[in-house]
């Protein structure tokens, strides 16, 4: 799977179609060299999509990047308990010659007052994986994956009072009233928070 | 308050406290008029040698109090003599003699100011405060020596006041000014002497630290290709977990095979004897066959044969006939022919298990000698990945030897080196990190101990022994010192055993001097330890951890920690446990501490992997992966101890700071045995008058390493006061063991010495200090603190 710096540096180096390889064939140097500096030069076109996965919490969807996801599996029988753990956060496991930190979405993005936590016996465990960082979401249940034009995101304001304020910058918009995670925000605040909790509780 | 003035009309108003305190200022009046006869002196220089017996109890008077104190002043200034000798012939700012010297000083300046020589303790400051100009490059050197000279003469003289006159003289103060006025040298501004400079000028000079390492061939290793090789090895040999797991299950159906082939095999038994009843084998078959596995062998023979072995109906028995004849059929033979078909595809459907499982059999025990040598191949070549980047111990001991054969060549003294283990690779981590903290230390506790041990005609042979050894999956390291060494050395090594999650141990060994033990947990690699089960979670401790264990708890150990409690998680209700499963006894700890798991599993060999930096935790070493894949918390348990313990102690705090816990007031307890630990005896005797008086139980130790001895016996106390300064092992020493090792004593530690900046206070409190005290201390803030500790305590 892509990364996002893979996608993002592919575009600045399309391959060369059939045709253009047959021009180049016949190109002499001088042409070659004027061709090669004018690609150079050309600005890679952003992205303008993206794959995204829907995630079933309770009372509400949320999306993530399918280039984040490193891994989607069934959970591990059992998870170890590390000592003073947050409340959300479920365990450890081995992963891919690691241990990484198992979280409960569902728990850590708490639901609207009078939704109660859906449980996580058959849920469905994510690896997310960004800069370096490994960590696994547990989630109830996924749904279809979905291509979503980056002009189709609206602002998390829109409509308001959809996610908890104190989190909004681990979200980056809002498709269709389900708010889409910034996986690499995410990370970095649950690993913060991880490791905060001996001293901070 | 004016003391002169104070007088009392009626001495029926006054406690025996205040009449003890009045018999001693007359006493004192008495000894000033006593010191112009003469005797005086004559009397210091006969308890000159008593000074070193530790049998003073009972010295009560102030007369002996001075004399204690003129003893013991004259022997600093005589250590402060021969330390700068000795910084004259190093003629360097490095010279270890400056450190010994300002060690004495200090005590000097703490011990002449609770004894109200302020003038001797001004002029110990001046000293301390010279040091450090010298050293920092505030003054010349040579300046900086004729200050020194200047100096020690006035604290000399002004002793001699004290000796002769039973007061201190100010004039070798002023003159003492004087000089150093003319010399330049500042005298207002006070320098702090930290340990931390101390230690940093006396890094090792070039020549002492060059090594000696043995000649060998050496190539050039890209340090991440190498880490690579490591990782890849790693791998490798974790793979054999899950290989002798699968290899125990193969295990196991394999005697399950046995076991059905042995059922098949009475089972053909019993066919046999159903089809041919009491030997006359030609019993008819019933119409259907009984077994679903009879119809599978008789429709494979019809397969095979092409003809169904179908039994015929037995015919009725015509009438007539006698039953002999009616059991004779001319079609018998068909019938029998047909059981036989049957039974014996039977016994060959028998016999080719026997011969599968046989075969099996074979072939496992081919694999199981494969899979044994692949175990250990990959061993070998972890271990090989592994001594690339270890070294052997000789190196450090090659180092050792020199600043030993250094330190004699000046001394003239024949100190010697005992080594063992020079063989045992030590990692390259452990290494560089210990390296210099242990080579300063060597060469600093020589130094100060040759300066410090007078000279005599026999001359004494001095011995370092320096051991190390691979136990399970730690290094340990032994120093240890036939004598008496400045204190001090655990401050020095603190910082890399931390570093390397390590512990270090002292106790006074047989030679009358002091001995370290400094064990470090390899951080990677494969893992001894036991496997157990702790809140329904498996979790490993390393063995080096465990000294025994307790399957009959019989001998009650002083302390149990649960293993699920330590950890935080959910605690199981003891009333539920029928048998309690065997008590883990702890190694390395002065009392019997056990730990309490739900169930002890095995012995198991693991990799450790360390766990990335926001999972770290306190107690927790690293991980391991079980062979199903189960991930395994590797337990540091005396850290983990620790860290309850300072948990405990913060929540109690918060509790009484919120006034949740009742305060009970200490007149209900019995006398409370105090622990004073200071190498000056005056300041001891001084103590133990002033908490004596006030009902305490008082027991003196002259050093850390005898405070240790009394805080791991059964006299430990409730309260400790701790001078900073102190020999074989300093103030600083013993908390950092008390933090370090839980168990030891359940005391409050009041700190009482002559640093007093901020810096020490903030130090000690860290290291888990109730309270810190300047020297001189008022006696009711004294008295005031060790209640307030008491009060905490209960």
């Amino acid at each position: 799977m892509p990364s996002s710096f893979d996608e993002r540096d592919s575009a600045a180096f399309t391959p060369l179609t059939e045709l253009q390889m047959r021009d180049l064939e016949r190109m002499s140097d001088e042409e070659f060299w004027n061709y090669a500096r004018q690609r150079v030069y050309t600005l890679p076109e952003a992205p303008t999509h993206a794959e995204y996965l829907e995630c079933k919490l309770s009372g509400r969807t949320c999306l993530i990047a399918l280039h984040d996801l490193a891994e989607v599996l069934p959970p591990p029988h059992k998870l170890a308990r590390l000592p003073e753990m947050p409340a959300w956060m479920t365990g450890i496991m081995a992963w891919r010659d690691e241990t990484i930190a198992v979280v409960n979405l569902d728990l850590y993005l708490p639901p609207a007052p009078g939704v109660h936590p859906l449980s996580t016996v058959e849920c469905t465990l994510l690896v997310a994986h960004s800069t370096g960082r490994s960590v696994g979401l547990l989630v109830p249940a996924i749904g279809l994956t979905s291509r979503i034009e980056f002009a189709q995101i609206s602002a998390l304001t829109d409509p308001p009072g959809l996610v908890p304020t104190r989190n909004t910058e681990i979200f980056d918009g809002v498709y269709l009233h389900m708010p889409i995670l910034n996986i690499s925000t995410l990370l970095a605040a649950l690993v913060k928070q991880i490791g905060w909790a001996p001293t901070h509780g | 308050m004016d003391e002169k003035s104070f007088s009392f009309d009626s001495s029926e108003e006054l406690s025996p406290e205040d009449l003890a305190v009045i018999r001693a200022f007359d006493a004192m009046d008495d000894l000033v008029v006593a010191s112009s006869s003469g005797e005086q002196a004559v009397e210091i220089q006969n308890t000159s040698a008593l000074s070193s017996d530790n049998s003073l109890i009972g010295v009560e008077s102030p007369e002996d109090m001075l004399i204690l104190f003129a003893s013991e002043a004259d022997e600093d200034i005589g250590i402060m003599r021969r330390a700068l000798s000795q910084v004259e012939q190093d003629n360097s700012t490095n010279s270890p003699g400056l450190v010994t010297l300002g060690r004495a000083a200090h005590k000097l300046k703490g011990t002449s100011g609770a004894m109200g020589c302020e003038s001797m303790s001004a002029i110990a400051a001046q000293i301390e405060e010279e040091i450090q100009l010298i050293k920092d490059g505030g003054i010349a050197f040579l300046t900086g020596l004729m200050a020194l000279v200047h100096a020690i003469n006035a604290l000399e003289l002004t002793l001699q006041s004290v000796v002769n006159d039973g007061k201190e003289s100010q004039l070798p103060l002023q003159e003492l000014l004087q000089d150093l006025a003319r010399l330049k040298v500042k005298t207002e501004e006070q320098h702090p002497v930290s340990t931390e400079t101390q230690e940093n000028t006396t890094l090792p000079a070039p020549n002492e630290i060059q090594e000696l390492s043995p000649v060998m061939a050496a190539a050039q290793v890209d340090t991440h290709n190498l880490h690579e090789l490591i990782s890849h090895t790693e791998q490798l040999v974790e793979l054999n977990t899950p290989l002798q797991s699968a290899q125990k299950q193969v295990t196991k159906s394999l005697m399950e095979l046995q076991a059905a082939h042995t059922r098949l095999r009475r089972l053909e038994g019993l066919f046999s004897s159903v089809v041919f009843p009491d030997g006359s084998a030609d019993q008819p078959p019933a119409e259907r066959p009984a077994s679903s596995l009879v119809a599978r062998i008789l429709r494979e023979t019809f397969q095979r044969t092409g003809r169904q072995p179908q039994a015929r109906p037995v015919p009725a028995q015509p009438s007539g006939l006698t039953p002999e004849a009616a059991a004779w059929d001319e079609m018998e033979m068909d019938r029998f022919t047909e059981h036989k078909i049957l039974l014996q595809s039977f016994n060959e459907a028998v016999a080719d298990v026997a011969t599968a499982s046989a075969q099996l059999k074979t072939a496992f025990t081919q694999l199981n000698t494969l899979i044994e040598q692949q175990v250990r191949q990959a061993m070998v070549v972890r271990n090989d990945a592994l001594r690339l980047r270890s070294a052997p111990f000789s190196i450090l001991v090659t180092r050792v030897q020199r600043i030993i054969q250094t330190l004699n060549q000046r001394h003239n003294r024949a100190i010697q080196l005992e080594a063992a283990g020079e063989t045992t690779e030590i990692d390259q981590d452990i290494l560089d990190l210990l390296a210099e903290p242990l080579l300063h230390l060597v060469r600093i506790s020589l130094s100060d101990s040759l300066l410090s041990l007078p000279r005599s005609p026999n001359q004494e042979t001095y011995r370092i022994w320096l051991q190390a050894q691979a136990v399970s999956n730690e290094i340990v390291i032994d120093l240890g010192f036939s004598m008496p060494i400045p204190g001090g050395a655990l401050e020095t090594l603190r910082g890399p055993v931390q570093q390397l999650h390590g512990s270090v141990a002292a106790r006074r060994n047989p030679s009358g001097g002091v001995s370290y033990q400094l064990r470090f947990p390899r951080t990677q690699g494969v893992i001894q330890g036991l496997l157990v089960q702790a809140a329904g979670q498996g979790l490993v401790i390393p063995l080096s951890y465990i000294d025994s264990i307790d399957y009959k708890h019989q001998d009650p150990p002083a302390q149990v920690y649960w293993l699920s409690k330590l950890l935080g998680f959910s605690s199981p209700s003891t009333s539920s446990i029928v048998t309690l499963p065997p008590l883990i006894l702890l190694a390395g700890s002065h009392k019997r501490v056990a730990l309490q798991v739900d169930e002890i599993v095995g012995e198991v060999e693991l990799i450790m992997k360390p766990l990335t930096e926001h999972l770290k935790r306190p107690g927790i070493v690293g991980t391991a992966v079980d062979g199903a894949g189960n991930v395994l918390l590797i337990v540091d348990l005396p850290a983990l101890i620790q860290h309850n313990i300072s948990q405990q102690r913060n929540q109690a705090l918060s509790a009484a700071s919120a006034g949740l816990s009742p305060v009970q007031p200490a007149a209900t307890r019995q006398p409370a045995t105090l622990l004073v630990a200071d190498d000056s005896v005056y300041m001891r005797q001084s103590l133990r008058q002033t908490f004596e008086r006030a009902g305490y139980h008082v027991i003196e130790a002259r050093d850390g390493v005898e405070a240790l001895e009394y805080l791991s016996s059964d006299q430990s106390p409730e309260v400790l006061l701790l001078d900073i300064e102190m020999p074989n092992l300093n103030g600083y020493d013993l908390l950092n063991i008390l933090h370090s090792q839980p168990g030891i004593a359940d005391c409050k530690t009041i700190l009482l010495t002559s640093r007093s900046s901020e810096k020490h206070r903030q130090r000690a409190m860290e290291l888990g200090a109730y309270a810190f005290l300047g020297k001189p201390c008022p006696e009711e803030v004294l008295l005031e603190t060790v209640q307030k500790a008491l009060t905490n305590a209960s």
